[in-house]
């Protein structure tokens, strides 16, 4: 802002100077201090603070000078100036020929208000670009959490459906083992039915067994009987020859009939063989019940390990997704949190101001010394002014002036 | 969902406060000035609502809303001013300007979603 737009109506020549016109150069030079001060504090750091300590440095050292008998400042012009030939309690009178030093001083505030107003802007700039950039880097924060949310959403719904379908191959298990438990247990009832009948032809084949061992003994006797036929009938010479060949052919039938025997016989031990292998085969159905029941039992394991696992998986899904939910709030906030630069920008406008409209009154102090003129009251120059620029009640309460309470923050009207 | 219109003067205030608007799923138009926002106003699509600063260069809040208010399309508009002014003379002459209401800096996300929702459903 140029100095024009901030000048105030340029004071007339008063005949008062004296004791108010050294009063406002003191309270000046610590004005200047204690907001240069204020800002090197709240923007720019510890390295302005040996040009603040300087400036403090100053005004202790205008203090003796200003307080001394100044008589340019009591010259004809200046009716009232005997104000000034009476300092302040406590003071000793000003230096007469510090007028000009001081006044050359002075000037140079405009300089050091320059250069402290550059470092605010700077400063201000500086707030703005980093908020910037936070604000870019939360977006994405906020971008990525949301993505990370979705993919949570995605990946606990696959787990959902996965522990549905593995829910559902376990019972479609569990089903058919019930099946195949169920047809053993047929079969197995089966098998008895089957060992009774097995036990019966068993019975009945013992039975034949022993009508073939009478076939078999019967036809040895035949066979014995048909010898002693054929020796008979050589015994009775020609007329038994016709004998010995029924005796023979006698001999041969029961031979045949002992093998025909003997088949029979071998017969019924091999069915025997197979029943009884059979029977034992059937008792087999024992361990397939017992191999049914631990691969049932396995099952059941694993389906509700499996349910395990996707409640686990699922209760940290959803942990991570409140999370989510958690940074994404945050992340709002610290988003509207950045408000603070654009308060902290007002504020420190201000203070920028205010130092400007310092430098400019330490000018007309200056011309003031020179000119004998009078001189322009830190309270309408400044004080006032700093005042009129408050926006925010905290800077009205700063400067100790805030009237009441601040209205509501938020109103509808 | 039709969008909210952001009148600031601060690159930060424009860029907060459309992030929180975003992120509630609320589409933003934004304006750096009162006379840019009036510009943007003739081609654009009906507002949900406008969200105003007070103190900016060239016209302010309140100037900005009494204009907004000699537009039709703009009479029942709801429009809140955001603005760290704590005078009750400025916030008396919003509200003679026909803003719908005053939120001092800083406001909370969640506030200002409210007041939203509020004075613009839906």
């Amino acid at each position: 802002m140029p100095f024009d737009a901030l000048a105030p109506p340029r004071p007339q020549p008063t005949p008062r100077a004296g004791r108010r016109q050294v009063a406002a150069m003191l309270l000046l030079g610590m004005l200047i201090c204690v907001s240069a001060s204020a800002a090197g504090r709240a923007v720019l750091g510890v390295s302005l603070l040996a040009d603040l300590l300087g400036a403090l440095a100053f005004a202790c050292v205008l203090l003796p000078l200003l307080v001394r008998p100044v008589p340019a400042l009591h010259a004809p012009v200046a009716p009232a100036a005997p104000a000034l030939a009476t300092p302040p309690a406590g003071l000793p009178a000003p230096a007469p020929h510090a007028a000009p030093a001081v006044a050359a001083e002075l000037l140079r505030y405009r300089e050091v208000a320059g250069i402290l107003q550059a470092q605010v802007d700077n400063a201000i700039a500086e707030t703005e670009g980093a908020a910037l950039g936070l604000i870019q880097d939360l977006n994405a924060l906020d971008a990525a959490a949301r993505e990370l949310m979705a993919d949570l959403a995605q990946a606990e719904a696959g787990a959902a459906g996965s522990n549905q379908e593995g829910q559902a191959d376990v019972e479609s298990m569990r089903h058919a083992m019930e099946a195949l438990r169920a047809r053993l247990a047929q079969r197995a009832m089966q098998i008895e039915a089957d060992r009774t009948v097995y036990e019966r032809i068993a019975q009945e084949a013992e039975g034949f067994a022993q009508a073939i061992g009478d076939i078999s003994r019967i036809a040895t006797q035949t066979r014995l009987l048909a010898l002693n036929a054929t020796i008979e009938a050589a015994r009775a010479g020609e007329a038994g020859k016709g004998f010995a060949v029924v005796a023979q052919e006698v001999r041969e039938l029961a031979g045949q009939s002992a093998k025909v025997a003997d088949g029979v016989n071998t017969g019924l031990i091999r069915l025997r063989e197979l029943m009884r292998a059979r029977m034992s085969d059937a008792l087999d159905t024992e361990a397939d019940h017992q191999l049914l029941d631990g691969a049932q039992g396995q099952a059941a394991g694993a389906a509700a390990a499996f349910a395990r696992i996707a409640a686990g998986a699922g209760a940290v899904l959803t942990s991570t997704g409140e999370h989510g939910q958690r940074i994404s709030g945050h992340i709002t906030q610290a988003l509207g949190a950045m408000q603070f630069q654009d308060i902290v920008r007002q504020r420190l406008q201000q203070v920028a101001e205010a130092i400007e409209r310092i430098g400019l009154h330490a000018g007309w102090l200056a011309e003031a010394l020179h000119e004998r003129r009078s001189v322009e009251s830190v309270e309408a120059t400044l004080l006032r002014r700093m005042e009129d620029s408050y926006v925010m009640h905290a800077q009205r309460q700063v400067h100790g002036n805030a009237a009441g309470q601040a209205g509501p923050a938020i109103e509808l009207f | 969902m039709k969008p909210v219109m952001l009148v600031d003067d601060s690159p930060t205030m424009l860029a907060s406060m459309a992030s929180v608007l975003t992120q509630a799923g609320q589409p933003v138009e934004k304006a750096k000035s009162a006379e840019d926002a009036l510009s943007q106003l003739k081609s654009m699509q009906p507002l949900r609502a406008m969200i105003t600063d007070y103190h900016m260069p060239g016209m302010n809040g309140a100037a900005l809303v009494r204009e907004m208010r000699k537009l039709p399309a703009y009479r029942f508009l709801p429009i809140l001013v955001l603005t760290t002014e704590s005078e009750q003379s400025k916030r008396d002459e919003a509200r003679g300007a026909g803003a719908t209401g005053w939120l001092v800096k800083p406001v909370a996300p969640d506030k200002l979603l409210e007041v939203l929702r509020q004075v613009a459903p839906g």
